[in-house]
Protein backbone atom coordinates (compact mmCIF):
# COMPACT_ATOMS: atom_id res chain seq x y z
CA UNK A 1 0.00 0.00 0.00
CA UNK A 2 1.14 3.42 -0.59
CA UNK A 3 1.34 5.68 1.68
CA UNK A 4 1.16 9.56 1.29
CA UNK A 5 2.67 12.29 3.57
CA UNK A 6 1.14 15.35 4.54
CA UNK A 7 2.95 17.94 4.64
CA UNK A 8 3.61 19.56 7.57
CA UNK A 9 2.18 22.54 8.68
CA UNK A 10 4.03 26.03 7.83
CA UNK A 11 3.91 28.89 10.48
CA UNK A 12 2.10 31.90 8.99
CA UNK A 13 3.04 35.57 10.43
CA UNK A 14 0.79 37.89 9.38
CA UNK A 15 2.49 41.48 8.34
CA UNK A 16 0.35 43.50 10.62
CA UNK A 17 1.60 46.78 12.04
CA UNK A 18 2.65 46.26 15.97
CA UNK A 19 4.66 48.74 18.52
CA UNK A 20 7.85 47.02 19.31
CA UNK A 21 11.04 46.89 17.42
CA UNK A 22 10.68 43.78 15.65
CA UNK A 23 14.75 43.01 14.61
CA UNK A 24 15.27 43.92 18.49
CA UNK A 25 12.81 41.50 19.46
CA UNK A 26 14.24 38.69 17.47
CA UNK A 27 17.75 39.45 18.20
CA UNK A 28 16.18 39.41 22.13
CA UNK A 29 14.36 36.51 21.88
CA UNK A 30 16.75 33.94 20.20
CA UNK A 31 19.46 35.08 22.90
CA UNK A 32 17.00 34.17 25.84
CA UNK A 33 16.22 30.51 24.13
CA UNK A 34 19.82 30.28 23.46
CA UNK A 35 20.88 30.50 27.08
CA UNK A 36 17.98 28.02 27.93
CA UNK A 37 18.52 25.53 26.09
CA UNK A 38 22.45 25.96 27.07
CA UNK A 39 21.24 25.98 31.01
CA UNK A 40 18.92 22.63 30.14
CA UNK A 41 22.04 20.66 28.28
CA UNK A 42 24.28 21.68 31.24
CA UNK A 43 21.79 20.73 33.45
CA UNK A 44 21.55 17.48 31.29
CA UNK A 45 25.24 17.09 31.77
CA UNK A 46 25.36 17.59 35.55
CA UNK A 47 22.62 14.86 35.96
CA UNK A 48 24.48 11.92 33.78
CA UNK A 49 27.67 13.06 36.25
CA UNK A 50 25.83 12.14 39.41
CA UNK A 51 24.36 9.44 37.87
CA UNK A 52 27.70 7.91 36.45
CA UNK A 53 29.28 8.64 40.19
CA UNK B 1 -10.64 28.84 -3.52
CA UNK B 2 -7.82 31.44 -1.89
CA UNK B 3 -5.56 29.57 0.71
CA UNK B 4 -6.05 32.63 2.95
CA UNK B 5 -9.69 32.30 3.41
CA UNK B 6 -9.25 28.65 3.71
CA UNK B 7 -6.53 29.02 6.51
CA UNK B 8 -7.50 31.68 8.76
CA UNK B 9 -9.25 31.37 12.18
CA UNK B 10 -11.82 34.79 13.39
CA UNK B 11 -10.96 34.03 17.24
CA UNK B 12 -13.94 35.35 19.11
CA UNK B 13 -12.95 35.75 22.76
CA UNK B 14 -12.87 37.79 26.03
CA UNK B 15 -10.72 40.74 25.98
CA UNK B 16 -10.48 40.63 29.60
CA UNK B 17 -7.33 40.63 31.54
CA UNK B 18 -8.79 37.59 33.86
CA UNK B 19 -8.82 35.67 30.20
CA UNK B 20 -5.43 36.40 28.65
CA UNK B 21 -4.15 32.95 29.23
CA UNK B 22 -7.20 31.33 27.69
CA UNK B 23 -6.94 33.58 24.60
CA UNK B 24 -3.47 33.50 24.44
CA UNK B 25 -3.57 29.58 24.70
CA UNK B 26 -5.76 29.73 21.92
CA UNK B 27 -3.90 32.16 19.44
CA UNK B 28 -0.86 30.06 19.86
CA UNK B 29 -2.07 26.77 19.30
CA UNK B 30 -3.81 28.17 15.67
CA UNK B 31 -0.23 29.35 14.80
CA UNK B 32 1.21 26.09 16.05
CA UNK B 33 -0.90 24.45 13.50
CA UNK B 34 -0.33 26.64 10.85
CA UNK B 35 -3.40 28.71 10.88
CA UNK B 36 -3.95 32.37 10.91
CA UNK B 37 -5.28 33.67 13.15
CA UNK B 38 -7.63 36.99 13.15
CA UNK B 39 -9.60 39.17 15.33
CA UNK B 40 -10.85 42.93 16.44
CA UNK B 41 -7.72 43.67 18.00
CA UNK B 42 -5.49 43.46 15.00
CA UNK B 43 -6.40 47.07 13.74
CA UNK B 44 -6.93 49.98 15.92
CA UNK B 45 -8.43 52.36 13.43
CA UNK B 46 -11.13 54.91 15.34
CA UNK B 47 -12.45 56.05 11.81
CA UNK B 48 -13.66 52.33 11.17
CA UNK B 49 -17.06 51.43 12.66
CA UNK B 50 -16.71 47.94 15.22
CA UNK B 51 -19.38 46.38 13.37
CA UNK B 52 -18.00 46.72 9.74
CA UNK B 53 -14.80 45.56 10.49
CA UNK B 54 -16.38 42.72 12.40
CA UNK B 55 -18.18 41.70 9.31
CA UNK B 56 -14.88 42.20 7.17
CA UNK B 57 -13.23 39.52 9.50
CA UNK B 58 -15.51 37.39 9.52
CA UNK B 59 -16.22 37.03 5.55
CA UNK B 60 -12.62 36.72 5.19
CA UNK B 61 -12.27 33.83 8.05
CA UNK B 62 -13.69 30.12 7.01
CA UNK B 63 -12.63 29.20 10.12
CA UNK B 64 -14.23 30.56 13.94
CA UNK B 65 -13.31 29.64 17.26
CA UNK B 66 -16.17 31.47 19.59
CA UNK B 67 -15.36 31.14 23.37
CA UNK B 68 -18.96 32.15 25.38
CA UNK B 69 -17.83 31.55 28.95
CA UNK B 70 -17.58 35.37 29.32
CA UNK B 71 -21.19 35.64 30.54
CA UNK B 72 -20.87 37.42 33.91
CA UNK B 73 -23.02 40.45 34.85
CA UNK B 74 -20.47 43.40 34.46
CA UNK B 75 -19.86 44.85 38.27
CA UNK B 76 -20.31 48.77 36.95
CA UNK B 77 -23.25 47.97 35.16
CA UNK B 78 -25.12 44.68 36.49
CA UNK B 79 -25.25 43.92 32.97
CA UNK B 80 -24.24 40.54 31.00
CA UNK B 81 -21.39 41.46 28.04
CA UNK B 82 -23.17 40.33 24.80
CA UNK B 83 -20.98 41.00 22.33
CA UNK B 84 -19.31 37.08 22.18
CA UNK B 85 -23.00 35.95 21.53
CA UNK B 86 -23.68 38.50 18.74
CA UNK B 87 -20.47 37.53 17.09
CA UNK B 88 -21.28 34.11 16.99
CA UNK B 89 -24.42 34.87 15.73
CA UNK B 90 -23.27 37.29 12.96
CA UNK B 91 -20.52 33.70 11.83
CA UNK B 92 -23.47 31.87 11.85
CA UNK B 93 -25.80 33.66 9.59
CA UNK B 94 -22.75 34.25 7.25
CA UNK B 95 -22.57 30.61 6.58
CA UNK B 96 -26.09 30.05 6.47
CA UNK B 97 -27.15 33.15 4.45
CA UNK B 98 -23.81 33.68 2.38
CA UNK B 99 -22.53 32.34 -1.25
CA UNK B 100 -21.03 28.99 -1.55
CA UNK B 101 -17.93 30.68 -0.25
CA UNK B 102 -19.43 31.14 3.23
CA UNK B 103 -21.12 27.91 2.93
CA UNK B 104 -17.52 26.23 3.53
CA UNK B 105 -17.51 28.03 7.29
CA UNK B 106 -16.72 25.54 9.81
CA UNK B 107 -16.57 26.77 13.96
CA UNK B 108 -15.80 25.39 17.17
CA UNK B 109 -17.79 26.85 19.88
CA UNK B 110 -16.38 26.96 23.35
CA UNK B 111 -17.99 27.32 26.83
CA UNK B 112 -16.94 27.04 30.09
CA UNK B 113 -19.03 24.05 31.83
CA UNK B 114 -20.97 21.44 30.06
CA UNK B 115 -25.15 22.95 29.37
CA UNK B 116 -24.00 26.19 31.15
CA UNK B 117 -25.01 27.72 27.71
CA UNK B 118 -28.33 26.32 27.52
CA UNK B 119 -29.18 28.43 30.48
CA UNK B 120 -28.46 31.94 28.42
CA UNK B 121 -28.35 31.09 24.64
CA UNK B 122 -30.76 27.60 24.48
CA UNK B 123 -30.86 28.50 20.79
CA UNK B 124 -27.87 26.77 19.88
CA UNK B 125 -28.43 23.92 21.53
CA UNK B 126 -28.50 21.52 18.25
CA UNK B 127 -24.66 22.77 17.99
CA UNK B 128 -21.93 20.95 19.64
CA UNK B 129 -20.57 23.06 22.62
CA UNK B 130 -17.24 22.37 24.25
CA UNK B 131 -16.32 22.74 28.02
CA UNK B 132 -12.68 24.00 28.09
CA UNK B 133 -13.35 24.55 32.11
CA UNK B 134 -10.68 27.26 31.93
CA UNK B 135 -7.80 25.36 31.23
CA UNK B 136 -5.37 26.51 28.91
CA UNK B 137 -4.23 22.90 28.30
CA UNK B 138 -7.66 21.78 27.69
CA UNK B 139 -8.21 24.96 25.20
CA UNK B 140 -4.86 23.90 23.20
CA UNK B 141 -6.66 20.27 22.82
CA UNK B 142 -9.85 20.97 21.54
CA UNK B 143 -8.71 23.54 19.27
CA UNK B 144 -6.17 21.44 17.87
CA UNK B 145 -8.72 18.52 17.42
CA UNK B 146 -11.13 20.64 15.56
CA UNK B 147 -8.42 22.27 13.67
CA UNK B 148 -7.31 18.54 12.47
CA UNK B 149 -10.72 18.08 11.43
CA UNK B 150 -11.30 21.19 9.82
CA UNK B 151 -8.35 21.02 7.24
CA UNK B 152 -7.44 17.17 6.97
CA UNK B 153 -4.79 18.64 4.14
CA UNK B 154 -1.80 19.37 6.71
CA UNK B 155 -0.40 17.45 9.55
CA UNK B 156 -0.70 20.10 12.95
CA UNK B 157 1.67 18.67 15.99
CA UNK B 158 -0.50 16.79 18.79
CA UNK B 159 -1.92 18.45 21.66
CA UNK B 160 1.12 17.48 23.95
CA UNK B 161 3.45 18.69 21.61
CA UNK B 162 1.44 22.27 21.17
CA UNK B 163 1.85 22.41 25.04
CA UNK B 164 5.16 21.84 25.10
CA UNK B 165 5.99 24.88 23.24
CA UNK B 166 3.41 26.94 24.33
CA UNK B 167 5.13 26.95 27.99
CA UNK B 168 8.57 27.53 26.67
CA UNK B 169 7.01 29.96 24.51
CA UNK B 170 5.56 31.89 27.99
CA UNK B 171 9.14 30.74 29.77
CA UNK B 172 10.91 32.59 27.23
CA UNK B 173 8.33 35.98 26.87
CA UNK B 174 9.25 36.82 30.09
CA UNK B 175 12.95 37.57 29.98
CA UNK B 176 12.71 39.02 26.33
CA UNK B 177 10.32 41.40 27.29
CA UNK B 178 12.49 42.34 30.35
CA UNK B 179 15.13 42.99 28.42
CA UNK B 180 12.92 45.30 25.66
CA UNK B 181 11.44 46.88 28.70
CA UNK B 182 8.40 45.71 28.08
CA UNK B 183 5.32 43.36 30.25
CA UNK B 184 4.31 40.59 28.64
CA UNK B 185 1.17 40.70 29.43
CA UNK B 186 0.80 44.43 27.94
CA UNK B 187 1.72 43.10 24.26
CA UNK B 188 -0.91 44.38 21.94
CA UNK B 189 -2.33 41.76 19.40
CA UNK B 190 -0.25 41.82 16.46
CA UNK B 191 2.66 42.14 18.37
CA UNK B 192 2.00 38.98 20.57
CA UNK B 193 1.20 36.98 17.50
CA UNK B 194 4.86 37.79 15.72
CA UNK B 195 5.97 37.10 18.81
CA UNK B 196 4.30 33.65 18.83
CA UNK B 197 4.96 32.91 15.04
CA UNK B 198 8.71 33.97 15.35
CA UNK B 199 9.14 31.74 18.42
CA UNK B 200 7.44 28.63 16.52
CA UNK B 201 9.66 29.43 13.07
CA UNK B 202 12.95 29.55 15.53
CA UNK B 203 12.69 26.36 17.59
CA UNK B 204 11.84 24.54 14.20
CA UNK B 205 14.97 25.97 13.03
CA UNK B 206 16.93 24.47 15.86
Amino acid sequence: MKTVKKPYREVIIPRRPGLIDRAKWRRAMREVIKQRLEGEREQRGQGKLAHAA
Amino acid sequence: MPAKYHRSVFINAPFDHTHWDLFHAMVFTVMDCGFEPRCALESDDGSQVRIEKLFGIVEQCRLGIHDISYTALDPATALPRFNMPLELGIFLAAKHYGNPRQRLKNCLILDSEPYRYQKFISDISGQDIRPHQRQPRLIIQLVRNWLRSADKKIAVPSDAAIWLHYESFRRDLEPTCRRLGLQADNLIFNDFIFAAGDYLRTIAAT
